[in-house]
């Protein structure tokens, strides 16, 4: 018995069947592109043989394929260290899925838990839980990553941190919310005069309710993160070097963007190619298993 | 509006930046010696001494919370380690740039956003609406830092029309704000979109239309300070993101702000100074969010009946 499931969204049936449909081919290219980028996460050197971290000054500054002097050994160009552009990025996809996929996760395991503790066992906790979701507010992703970054030093670490702090909020409000509504609901009423502890009704009959809606948030979430983690990058609070990563790409391209565009350019279109594509998807699951979160 | 609202909202707020100044508190305490983030590499036994008794850590704890709470409140975060004078002033020399970067992007975001909503609303399902919203969806996905990279690229190396760097006239003040302000317009535009759609199906505007006005007056009069409601709620949290943002704008295009200033200070291990600049960054990102409490029940009278 895990509650009604007459009140899910039929997925890919019944009127609305041609509107809910998944498989559509925005979201066929993203996960395409999503496979891909994951791929270079898990076997970087499949993807390209060049060395992301070692310098070569003599070849400096080679623009990219097809313009003159460029050539196909360095398909992107190289940075002004003789770095090729390509393989850091490639190289650099695994920090960023690595730590946006891990602050995913501990976020919404924290905020759920958050919320279940709130919603479920009253008033006191509640207003604990609740007021440290208000703090947020005065201290948003960035200030607290700067913070912690200027006591413990930055790095990966202090990145995944100071995600997961400010990350657990939306994921606490929503099973929060959902659960003061589906206490009131017969199942839950049920399996509470059957005898079920409460850690049981939360965890067997409220929690696989609020599945797909928790999905749609984690989905989002994990594309800011992305952004969040390449920002830290940027400003120089993220992986330090000389591991690649897109972040940093853009800020060492800062100084040299006049003399080699590519390298300011392409690991910009990693980013975004990358958080689009996870937004296609979140925005065709919303469609799909939550029309009600339209707006979010 | 009643005294009771607003003594629970100044309340909230006074809750807050205690709550934040406790987080940092408790931080700097993880950290292990906390005069060890107070001085320089090169101070020499003698003054790591002095700080420690001056700043109370040869206490117990909960004096030194009492001592830490007193002086966040005093405003005094010591001195800043690379400028050598107490850290306060010099966060607020640069508050103003900020500001002026902030209040630039959100003029933006409303230019842009407004326009853009209301065209996508009208002209529902046309290419139009479908050209918004797509442009609203890349600009969620764009990291500010690229799309400035790309601004400057464009704008500055390639065309020559405004600086790429600097903030000594309001020349230096376009491109940033643009860049801000192009991600907070897309969001801006959606919200007012689906606002205004939402609106159009109230019973009040059915009203509207069976007593006969005509439909722009339907629409000037019921629809559009209806859904404005919502862009209002919107700004709020965009001013707070805008802020936020400011740190990495202006890191992009060197712009002399507090944003730029906290970067470079943890780059020089320059604590005092970051935990000033932290907390009016805070401050002000309450601030901020009270004004908008208080301004909201005068906007929309059916929220300060409710409350």
């Amino acid at each position: 018995m895990t509650g009604p499931g007459a009140q899910r969204a039929p997925i890919g049936g019944g009127p609305a069947g041609r509107r809910r449909r998944l498989w559509t081919p925005g979201v066929v290219v993203a996960l395409l592109g999503l496979a891909t980028v994951a791929g270079w996460a898990v076997a970087p050197r499949l993807a390209t043989s060049a060395n992301p971290v070692r310098s070569r000054l003599g070849e400096n500054f080679r623009p990219i394929v097809g313009l003159p002097g460029g050539s196909l050994a360095h398909p992107l160009g190289t940075d002004s260290l003789g770095r090729d552009v390509f393989a850091r990025i490639v190289h650099g996809a695994r920090p960023s899925l690595l730590v946006g996929g891990t602050a995913v996760v501990l976020a919404g395991l924290l905020g759920i838990a958050a919320g279940l503790v709130a919603g479920y066992l009253g008033r006191g906790w509640d207003l604990v839980l609740m007021g440290a979701a208000d703090i947020q507010l005065g201290l948003p992703f960035l200030l607290l990553a700067i913070t912690l970054a200027a006591i413990f030093g930055p790095g990966l670490g202090t990145a995944i941190v100071a995600l997961v702090l400010t990350g657990w909020v939306p994921y606490a409000r929503l099973t929060r919310a959902e659960l003061l509504s589906m206490r009131e609901q017969l199942f839950v009423q049920a399996a509470q005069a059957i005898g079920c502890s409460s850690a049981r009704v939360m965890l067997r009959h409220v929690l696989p309710n609020l599945g797909p809606t928790l999905a749609v948030i984690a989905t989002f979430s994990f594309a800011q993160m992305i952004i969040m983690e390449s920002a830290l990058s940027f400003l120089g609070l993220g992986i330090q070097p000389p591991w690649p990563s897109w972040g940093s790409m853009l800020s060492d391209a800062r100084s040299y963007l006049m003399t080699a565009w590519w390298a300011g350019v392409f690991p910009g279109v990693a980013i975004v190619g990358t958080v689009l594509a996870v937004n296609v998807v979140g925005e065709r699951l919303r469609e799909i298993l939550d029309p009600k979160l339209r707006g979010l | 509006m009643s005294p009771r609202y607003l003594v629970v909202k100044l309340a909230q707020a006074l809750f807050i930046v205690w709550g934040v100044s406790t987080v940092v508190f408790v931080a700097v305490r993880l950290s292990g010696d906390p005069v060890a983030l107070l001085v320089s590499d090169t101070a020499g036994a003698e003054e790591v001494a002095r700080l420690r008794r001056a700043y109370g850590f040869d206490r117990s704890l909960p004096v030194q919370y009492a001592t830490f709470l007193g002086s966040v409140a005093h405003g005094d975060f010591g001195e800043s380690i690379g400028f050598n004078l107490a850290a306060l002033p010099v966060a607020l020399a640069r508050l103003p740039a900020t500001l002026t970067l902030a209040v630039g992007a959100l003029v933006v975001a409303v230019g842009i956003g407004v326009p853009a909503g209301l065209l996508a609303a009208v002209r529902r399902n046309s290419l139009w609406d479908r050209v918004a919203m797509g442009a609203a969806l890349l600009g969620q996905s764009t990291p500010t830092f690229w799309s400035g990279l790309l601004a400057i690229l464009v704008f500055a190396a390639w065309w020559r029309l405004l600086p790429a760097a600097g903030g000594e006239s309001w020349r230096h003040l376009v491109l940033p704000a643009c860049t801000l302000g192009w991600f907070s317009a897309a969001k801006v535009s959606r919200v007012l979109r689906s606002a205004v759609l939402e609106v159009t199906t109230a019973d009040f505007v059915r009203t509207a239309h069976a007593k006969g006005l005509p439909g722009a007056a339907v629409f000037l009069r019921h629809v559009l300070p209806n859904a404005l409601i919502s862009v209002v709620a919107l700004l709020a949290i965009e001013l707070q993101l805008l802020l936020g943002g400011a740190i990495v704008t202006e890191t992009v295009f060197a712009y002399p702000g507090m944003g730029r200033l906290v970067i470079q200070a943890v780059g020089t291990r320059d604590y005092p100074l970051v935990q000033a600049i932290v907390l009016v960054f805070s401050v002000l990102l309450v601030l901020v969010n009270l004004i908008v409490e208080l301004l909201y029940p005068w906007l929309d009278p059916r929220i300060a009946r409710e409350r």
